[in-house]
């Protein structure tokens, strides 16, 4: 099943992170993390204990003549239940103990018995099946996305943090580009397509190209300001305005649904491209303003005038001196964004019908499935804390003056 | 989308753990000027607006009922007359994107206040009393990003309801370890300089000098983060209305009528476009406000100009 | 006018100047600067911070910053580096010169260890293999007396001394044999014990390797005993240039008297006052008519504030030694000018006599 899988992988991990950086650091990361974990899964747990119901629900308590604690359960039952079901549920669930035993017995029921609950409690659907079915799928979204982030924003950072101390010789002001946009937009949207196509092509590309190659410090500012523009999009605005222009072309691109790589490659990449994208472009700008403020500083540092006095080229220094210390920063946001990544993903989900985790989370919230998603959370935090755990130990090999465990 | 307090560090290309900034070439700082003032004009404009929207309703030229259906004017694209256009129903968007400003500027600015004042005394008291309070704040900071941002609000949303008062409750809760973190990182660096040190060694009380000394330099670079913050908020919040997860019709919020929009996109798309454009507008605009304000207190920092 | 040899020159410079395009306004760094350094020798270059001497350094190496523009010619072994081809450029610098930095705790990458950064410049320059350049790096480390020199390869920058770091940006300097050495204030950032070992291997290296050497300094004791010739240079401008001899002996220059009075001198009597230079360097964005020093001058007239004075030498002297003065010291328009001032009190640019003389010390 998954879980040997994941025993594995887990066993290896934590033998990795000891070899790296020995057992004390070990010890002391896992003991925080297993702090956090309870701490996060027992809010859960508790806060769930105070969930409000409307009154459908309210009624079908009163009239079933079951525990006051049976609140979830009737509605996850639907207020046509039975009192049997309702009493089977309140049992299952232990919703008549107290916080803490409830909150225990979740735990054995989690870790001992290997028993991830029910993904839908009304047709009994086991959560690991879910799992199996829908992680891959977001896993899959997660790391197209990340890739396509890395990809766009590692040569544009360095690009323009090289071309930041340079003088530039455009004199193209900065200031229209957002009015550009603008303007287009309400051209497209007051005068058609068509036109707005024909101002864009004709006028704002060449400018905007025209002035990123003309090089120098203003290229630079230009690239950041793009960054920051992008920054500034909403990741569901950028998703529904993405989908709606690529419409264009429906039998070309497929805009919903999922297809696994045993579909062809072809069919999986096109499923999957589109909120993939999405994704990727919000991450981009994140990672370009990171990347270039750390290659700046470095840029300014002492040992690159050493390395031109050595007479070594521009290109060998910026990747083999300067790229390593910067990606710092990067990798620490990398390591974050994992558990953020879930946000984009519910809402990219939704927006393309891709049936993945994110939107699993939004349908359980719909239906009330609160245990579904207490399980799926702590999931999300285990390798959420692992991963940087992981990545801390990675930051002794850039950076050597970092030992593991340091407190930034 | 990243989770918030590394948006709000990102967004003024600061690493998480609040090193400098770094400087932009000479041109920059020529250039921002101008668009420093066209954002303030688009925020001050808005407030304005939503203001006087909220209270004048529709005896204000160019607004009307948001709700009222107009039969003949289903959908209708934008045109000179009619600045954005028509809803589904033949509503005015220009009404519904005013009417939705008050709430996305009212949740904004409610949860910044909340988070400044709450986030930010458990900031500074952390960042400079240091001990037992610390580690409590950096525990309570850490579990927080451990978890999604938007799968938390959510999560409350969900189980309380969804009103007005929960949703700016969950969002505060987001808000408040975020700009937390970022505090407790300027005051441990502010702790650290020397006229703080003099006081304490004066036998100065330290609660005095947290009042006299800290707070005035951690101040302005609470004020840019208060910017930035708002401007992640009104996104969040605007998230949630566009699931479905907001305050519920009849109130109007952006995300709802981009929400509407998108269900047959071809034949509306100035409903999404619409109150996208205002969206983007005014979250770059406090964007780049917070972001010049940030620069400008690093370089005050620095001792230049 | 020029200093001159006879003999092949190592460095050739002619009208050298550097412009800073800032946004208060152009800043002139260096101005007009020429000066040779035959083989073999050391030219040491001395000045206070902000007199332009680390631009100037700089610019030997093609070293500029974005905003600054050059004019005039830099030759080194003959070629002129602005004519240079594409491949003959590429292994240039670094090669034919090679430039030490003043502080050795950034002058090293503080990710890549030390053997990566001594053996990056050979294998990019030089035809050899990973095993000959590591020896070489290694032999390198025992040239500069780095003891146990094996295991420093592998180590990182911050695990060694700052002493040892400056030999090893020596080392590093080195690497591809190089007939010239630009040293910028080498011994600055370090402790003062250190400094003089670390002058002392410089000088052994040059000696055995047949270097020239320019020496950027802003203590006039380093350079003296250590250079051949020194120059003095003020608001990016050679004010003199003599051999160490000439000009400890015999200086001319307002400017070399006074930094010389303002350095401790363990010949003279215990408690000789020193004598601070009083006043600040000018601003170079807004550069003063007349000689760039005459506000701070003791010997400061009239002409001082109209004209700037040229490089000259003493008529019927010698032809090394020149100076850019209208009232120099030791010549009889000088003291002239001296007894001047001191009879009206101040100099002809305002400055009370008391001040620079060292009764307000």
């Amino acid at each position: 099943m998954i879980s040997l899988a994941v025993l594995t992988a887990l066993v290896a991990l934590i033998a990795l992170i000891v070899k790296a950086a020995g057992w004390r650091f070990a010890l002391k990361r896992f003991a925080g993390a297993l702090l956090v974990l309870v701490i996060v899964t027992f809010g859960v747990s508790v806060l769930l204990r105070f969930a409000s119901a409307d009154e459908d629900v309210q009624k079908a308590l009163e009239s079933l003549d079951v525990s006051p604690n049976a609140q979830p359960c009737v509605t996850a039952l639907g207020t046509g239940a039975t009192k049997e079901a309702v009493d089977a549920c309140v049992e299952d669930r232990g919703l008549d103990d107290g916080p803490v035993q409830q909150y225990l017995s979740w735990v054995n029921q989690i870790v001992f018995e290997q028993d991830l609950g029910y993904a839908y409690y009304k047709n009994q659907e086991p959560l690991s099946e879910v799992i199996q079915q829908r992680l891959p799928r977001t896993a899959w979204l997660f790391l197209y996305s990340q890739l396509l982030a890395l990809f766009l924003a590692i040569p544009l950072g360095i690009w323009s943090a090289y071309q930041a101390g340079r003088s530039g010789r455009t004199r193209i002001p900065l200031w229209l580009l957002p009015i550009g946009v603008v303007v287009l937009v309400l051209l497209g949207v007051f005068g058609g397509l068509m036109l707005s196509s024909v101002v864009f092509l004709g006028i704002i590309v060449p400018s905007v190209v025209f002035h990123l190659f003309r090089g120098g410090a203003d290229a630079d500012s230009a690239t950041n300001f793009l960054a920051f523009a992008l920054l500034s999009i909403p990741v569901f605005v950028l998703g529904v305005t993405l989908r709606y222009v690529f419409a264009i072309e429906r039998d070309v691109f497929q805009l919903t649904g999922y297809e696994p790589w045993s579909e062809g490659a072809w069919n999986h990449l096109s499923s999957v491209w589109l909120p993939a994208l999405v994704l990727g472009l919000a991450a981009t700008p994140v990672y370009l303003r990171l990347l270039r403020a750390d290659m700046i500083q470095n840029l300014q540092q002492d040992f690159v005038s050493v390395a031109k006095a050595k007479g070594m080229s521009n290109t060998h220094i910026l990747l083999r001196h300067v790229l390593r210390p910067s990606t710092v920063t990067l990798i620490t946001v990398l390591g974050l964004n994992i558990a953020q990544l879930v946000n984009g993903a519910i809402v990219v989900e939704y927006i393309f019908d891709f049936d993945g985790m994110g939107s699993f989370l939004l349908e359980s919230f719909a239906r009330r499935e609160f245990f579904a998603v207490q399980t799926v959370v702590a999931l999300v935090a285990v390798v959420f804390i692992l991963t940087n755990t992981l990545i801390d130990v990675l930051y002794t090999a850039v950076d050597p003056r970092v030992t593991a465990g340091d407190d930034r | 989308m990243t989770n918030v307090a590394d948006q709000i560090a990102a967004r003024s290309g600061e690493a998480p753990a609040a090193q400098e900034d770094a400087a932009g070439g000479p041109k920059s700082q020529r250039k921002s000027p101008l668009i420093f003032k066209l954002s303030v004009i688009w925020l001050v404009f808005l407030v304005v607006v939503t203001v006087l929207g909220k209270i004048f309703g529709e005896s204000l030229p160019l607004l009307v009922d948001p709700n009222e259906r107009n039969a003949d004017k289903i959908a209708a694209g934008p045109s000179w007359s009619n600045l954005m256009g028509n809803a589904t129903f033949g509503q005015d968007i220009l009404s519904q994107v005013v009417e939705g400003a008050w709430i996305s500027l009212f949740v904004g600015l409610s949860v910044t206040l909340v988070g400044i004042l709450v986030g930010g005394a458990m900031g500074l008291i952390a960042g400079y009393y240091r001990g037992k309070i610390d580690a409590m704040v950096r525990l309570v900071i850490n579990v927080t990003l451990s978890i999604p941002a938007l799968l938390l609000v959510i999560f409350i949303v969900t189980i309380r309801g969804q009103e007005l008062f929960w949703v700016i409750a969950a969002l505060s809760l987001l808000a408040i370890p975020a700009i937390a973190r970022i505090v407790r990182a300027s005051a441990l660096q502010v702790a650290d300089r020397e006229y703080v040190k003099a006081a304490e060694v004066l036998g100065v009380k330290k609660s005095v000098i947290l009042f006299r000394e800290v707070l005035p330099n951690v101040l302005p670079s609470m004020l840019s983060f208060a910017f930035l913050t708002t401007g992640i908020v009104i996104v969040v919040e605007g998230t949630l209305s566009f699931l479905g997860l907001s305050v519920k019709p009849p109130t109007i919020t952006w995300g709802k009528i981009i929400a509407e929009g998108q269900i047959k996109i071809d034949e509306t798309p100035h409903m999404v476009i619409m109150p996208s454009l205002v969206i983007f507008l005014t979250v770059l605009s406090l964007n780049f406000v917070g972001d010049q304000l940030l620069k400008r207190y690093d370089i005050k920092e620095a001792g230049i100009g | 006018m020029t200093d001159d040899r006879s003999s092949t020159n190592m460095l050739e410079v002619d009208d050298l100047a550097v412009e800073f395009d800032t946004p208060a306004g152009k800043l002139r760094a260096v101005d007009r600067v020429s000066l040779r350094v035959a083989e073999r020798e050391t030219l040491a270059i001395v000045g206070e911070s902000g007199s332009g001497k680390s631009v100037l350094s700089r610019t030997f190496i093609d070293l500029l910053a974005g905003n600054g523009t050059r004019t005039g010619t830099i030759k080194i072994g003959g070629r002129d580096i602005d004519q240079l081809s594409k491949p003959e450029r590429k292994h240039f610098f670094g090669v034919e010169v090679a430039m030490i930095f003043q502080d050795p705790m950034t002058s090293l990458n503080p990710v890549k260890r030390i053997g990566a950064q001594l053996t990056e410049a050979m294998r990019y320059h030089l035809d050899v293999s990973r095993a000959e350049s590591d020896e070489r790096a290694i032999s390198l480390l025992e040239q500069v007396h780095i003891p146990s020199p094996k295991q420093r390869m592998k180590q990182y920058p911050h695990e060694l001394s700052g002493g040892m770091r400056q030999r090893v940006v020596i080392a590093m300097a080195l690497a591809c044999e190089p007939r010239l050495l630009i040293a910028d204030e080498p011994t600055t950032a370090l402790d003062v014990t250190v400094q003089k070992t670390i002058l002392d291997l410089l000088d052994e290296l040059r000696r055995e390797r047949k270097m020239s050497m320019v020496l950027i300094t802003h203590d006039l004791g380093v350079a003296r005993g250590r250079a051949d010739r020194i120059g003095v240079m003020y608001a990016g401008r050679i004010q003199e240039m003599a051999t160490a001899d000439q000009l400890f002996a015999d200086m001319r220059h307002p400017y070399t008297r006074a930094l010389l009075e303002s350095i401790p001198d363990p010949s003279k009597p215990s408690h000789t006052r020193l004598q601070p230079i009083p006043g600040r360097p000018p601003n170079l964005l807004d550069s003063p008519a007349g000689c760039p020093f005459a506000a701070r001058c003791r010997n400061a007239q009239a002409d001082c504030l109209s004209s700037e004075p040229a490089l000259s030498d003493d008529e019927g002297g010698a032809p090394s030694h020149v100076y850019a003065c209208f009232h120099p010291v030791g010549t009889p328009a000088g003291e002239a000018a001296l007894a001047a001032n001191r009879a009206a009190g101040e100099t002809a640019a305002g400055l009370p006599m008391a001040e620079v003389e060292g009764e307000l010390v």
